[in-house]
C-alpha cells in the first residue's frame, strides 16, 4: 500500500468517526424533528396532515367569513350602480356591459380573493418556520424516481405562486433533458391563479369539504408523478448527470406574523391588479361574444351569438369529459389568457356571483346555474376543474416555457402533452367515475379510448424521434 | 343621455385597462412582471439558485 492509499484510508476512517460523532452526540431538536419531517413516508403524512389544517382554516373557516365581509360591501355597490344605471332607461348594450361585464365578472373573481389570502398568510408562516425546506427534501426522495434531479424540486416550489418564474428558474438544471421535463412539469402544479378556480367549484359542489381541496393537489401531485414517467420514457434522462439537492436546512423559528401579514397584502394588491384589468378586459369581451352575433346585433338566445359559434365545435370534443356544454368551453378557452378568467367567464355566461350570503344563497345561485344551465354534476365539476388544472397554463406562462425550451418543436410537444393530460385526467375521472357510481358507460366512452390510443402511439413516437436525435 | 354618460364610464374604463396593460406588458416584455414582483423567494431557495448558476 502506497503512503498516498494508507493517508487516503487514514482519512476515511477519521471522517466516519468523525460522521458517527455527530450522530450520536449532536441531534439538536431541529434534527429529532427532521428525522420525521423528512422521512420519505412520515414525511409525507405530517405534510398531508399540515395542509389539510392550511385549507380547514382558509376554506371553511376564516376564508369564507371574510368572504361574506367583502362581496356583501361590493354586492351593495353594485346594487347602487344597477339602480342609478336603470333608472336612466340605458341601452341593455351599455347597463349588460357595466353590470354584467364589468362589475358582475370583477366580483366573482374578488369574492375568492380573502379565500386565497388566509390560504397565502398561512403558507408564508410555514415558510418562515422553516418546514417548506423540509417539504423540499421530503419530494426529492419521490422525483428520483422519474429520473429527476433535487434541482427540479425548486421550479416546482416556486411553481406553487406562479408558473412564470418557476420555469424561468429552471436555468439552473443543468442536464438539457432534465430541464426539459422539468419545464413541462412545473405548469402542473396548481398556481395561485388556479385558486379561485378551485375554490369556486369545490364551495359549490363539496361545500365545507376541506378534505376536498387536499385530495386536488394530492391529484395535482399525481399527475406530476405519472406524467413524469411518460415524460421519462421519451426522454430517457441520464442518471449520470444526476444533480443532488443540497440545500442548508434553515433552523425552525417562530413564525413572523407582520412577515406573513406584508407578503399576503403584497400578493393581494398583485391580484386585485390583475382582476381590475386583465380580468375585466376579458370579462367585458366574453360578454359582448355572448350577447352578440357576428352583425353586431345584440341576440336573444345566447345560441345566436358569437360564443357559442366559436366555442361550440371545442365543446363537442369535450362531451366524453362530462362538460360539453359551449359554456364551460369558452371558460376554458378564457383560462389561457390568465387561469382566474375561468371563473370570470362562468360568471358572466351564467349570470351568477357568490353573493354576500357565501355560506347558502349565493352558493345555490352559483350551483343552479352551472347544474341547472350548465348540466354539472360533482363527478363533472371536479372532471371541469381537473382540464382547467392541468391543460397548458396562460399565454405568459407558455411564453416562459418558450423562453426556456429554445425550440418551437419542443414547444409545441410540451404544449401538445400538457393538452393530452389535462383532456385524459378529466376524462378518466368523468368515465371511470361514472361507471363506478352508475354502473353504465358515460357519453363518448369510445372516444376516450381512442384519445387514449391517439396518446400511447404519440408517447411511442415522441421517444424514437428523441431517440434518433440523441 | 344616459347612454352617453354610462358608454363614456364603459368605454374610459376599458381605455384605461388597455393603457394600464400596454405599459405594463411594455415594461416587462415577455416575462409577466405581476408573478416576479409577487415572488418573495425564500432563503434557502436564493442560496440554493445562487449555488447553481455559479
Amino acid at each position: 500500500m502506497s503512503q498516498q492509499e494508507n493517508y487516503s484510508k487514514k482519512a476515511q476512517e477519521l471522517a466516519s468517526l468523525v460522521l458517527k460523532q455527530e450522530t450520536r452526540f449532536n441531534l439538536n431538536t431541529s434534527d429529532k424533528f427532521d428525522i420525521w419531517l423528512t422521512h420519505p413516508i412520515f414525511g409525507l403524512i405530517a405534510f398531508a396532515l399540515v395542509m389539510w389544517s392550511v385549507f380547514s382554516l382558509s376554506q371553511i373557516w376564516i376564508g369564507p367569513w371574510l368572504s361574506d365581509l367583502l362581496v356583501g360591501q361590493l354586492e351593495i355597490l353594485a346594487e347602487l350602480i344597477t339602480s342609478i344605471v336603470e333608472s336612466y332607461e340605458v341601452s341593455p348594450l351599455w347597463s349588460g356591459l357595466l353590470t354584467e361585464g364589468i362589475i358582475g365578472g370583477f366580483i366573482a373573481v374578488i369574492g375568492f380573493l380573502p379565500l386565497i389570502m388566509v390560504l397565502l398568510f398561512f403558507l408564508q408562516l410555514l415558510e418562515d418556520s422553516g418546514y417548506m425546506a423540509r417539504v423540499a427534501l421530503v419530494f426529492n426522495h419521490y422525483f428520483s424516481h422519474l429520473g429527476l434531479s433535487g434541482a427540479s424540486i425548486i421550479p416546482m416550489y416556486i411553481g406553487t405562486a406562479c408558473s412564470i418564474p418557476a420555469i424561468m428558474s429552471t436555468k439552473t438544471i443543468k442536464d438539457e433533458r432534465q430541464r426539459h421535463m422539468t419545464i413541462m412539469l412545473t405548469p402542473f402544479v396548481p398556481c395561485g391563479a388556479k385558486l379561485p378556480v378551485i375554490a369556486l367549484l369545490l364551495s359549490v359542489f363539496f361545500f365545507e369539504q376541506a378534505y376536498m381541496t387536499l385530495l386536488v393537489y394530492a391529484l395535482a401531485v399525481l399527475v406530476i408523478y405519472l406524467s413524469g414517467l411518460g415524460l421519462k420514457y421519451v426522454f430517457n434522462p441520464s442518471s449520470k448527470s444526476h444533480q443532488m439537492l443540497v440545500i442548508e436546512l434553515p433552523e425552525y423559528k417562530t413564525p413572523s406574523l407582520v412577515l406573513a401579514f406584508n407578503s399576503m397584502i403584497e400578493r393581494a394588491k398583485e391580484f386585485i391588479k390583475n382582476a381590475a384589468t386583465i380580468i375585466v378586459l376579458m370579462n367585458g369581451i366574453i360578454w359582448l361574444s355572448a350577447n352578440f352575433n357576428f352583425q353586431f346585433q345584440m341576440v336573444e338566445s345566447a345560441q345566436e351569438s358569437m360564443l357559442y359559434f366559436i366555442s361550440s365545435p371545442i365543446a363537442f370534443l369535450l362531451i366524453p369529459l362530462g362538460f360539453g356544454f359551449w359554456g364551460f368551453a369558452a371558460a376554458a378557452l378564457s383560462g389561457f389568457v390568465a387561469k382566474e378568467e375561468v371563473v370570470g367567464a362562468l360568471a358572466v355566461i351564467f349570470v351568477f356571483s357568490i353573493s354576500s350570503d357565501f355560506d347558502v344563497i349565493g352558493i345555490d345561485r352559483a350551483r343552479e346555474a352551472l347544474a341547472g344551465i350548465g348540466g354539472l354534476t360533482s363527478l363533472s365539476a371536479l372532471s371541469f376543474l381537473a382540464f382547467n388544472l392541468f391543460t397548458p397554463p396562460c399565454f405568459a406562462a407558455i411564453g416562459a416555457m418558450k423562453s426556456q425550451l429554445k425550440s418551437n418543436k419542443w414547444l409545441l410537444f410540451a404544449v401538445g402533452y400538457q393538452l393530452l393530460v389535462g383532456y385524459v385526467v378529466a376524462m378518466i375521472i368523468y368515465q371511470v367515475g361514472t361507471l363506478l357510481f352508475t354502473k353504465q358507460l358515460a357519453q363518448g366512452w369510445w372516444a376516450s379510448i381512442l384519445v387514449l390510443l391517439i396518446g400511447i402511439v404519440n408517447i411511442f413516437y415522441a421517444r424514437r424521434k428523441v431517440a434518433a436525435h440523441g | 343621455m344616459g347612454d352617453w354618460i354610462v358608454g363614456g364610464i364603459v368605454l374610459t374604463v376599458y381605455a384605461a385597462i388597455i393603457y394600464i396593460l400596454i405599459r405594463r406588458h411594455q415594461k416587462q416584455k415577455s416575462v409577466c412582471a405581476r408573478c416576479l414582483s409577487i415572488q418573495e423567494t425564500p432563503s434557502w431557495i436564493k442560496d440554493y439558485k445562487n449555488e447553481g448558476l455559479k
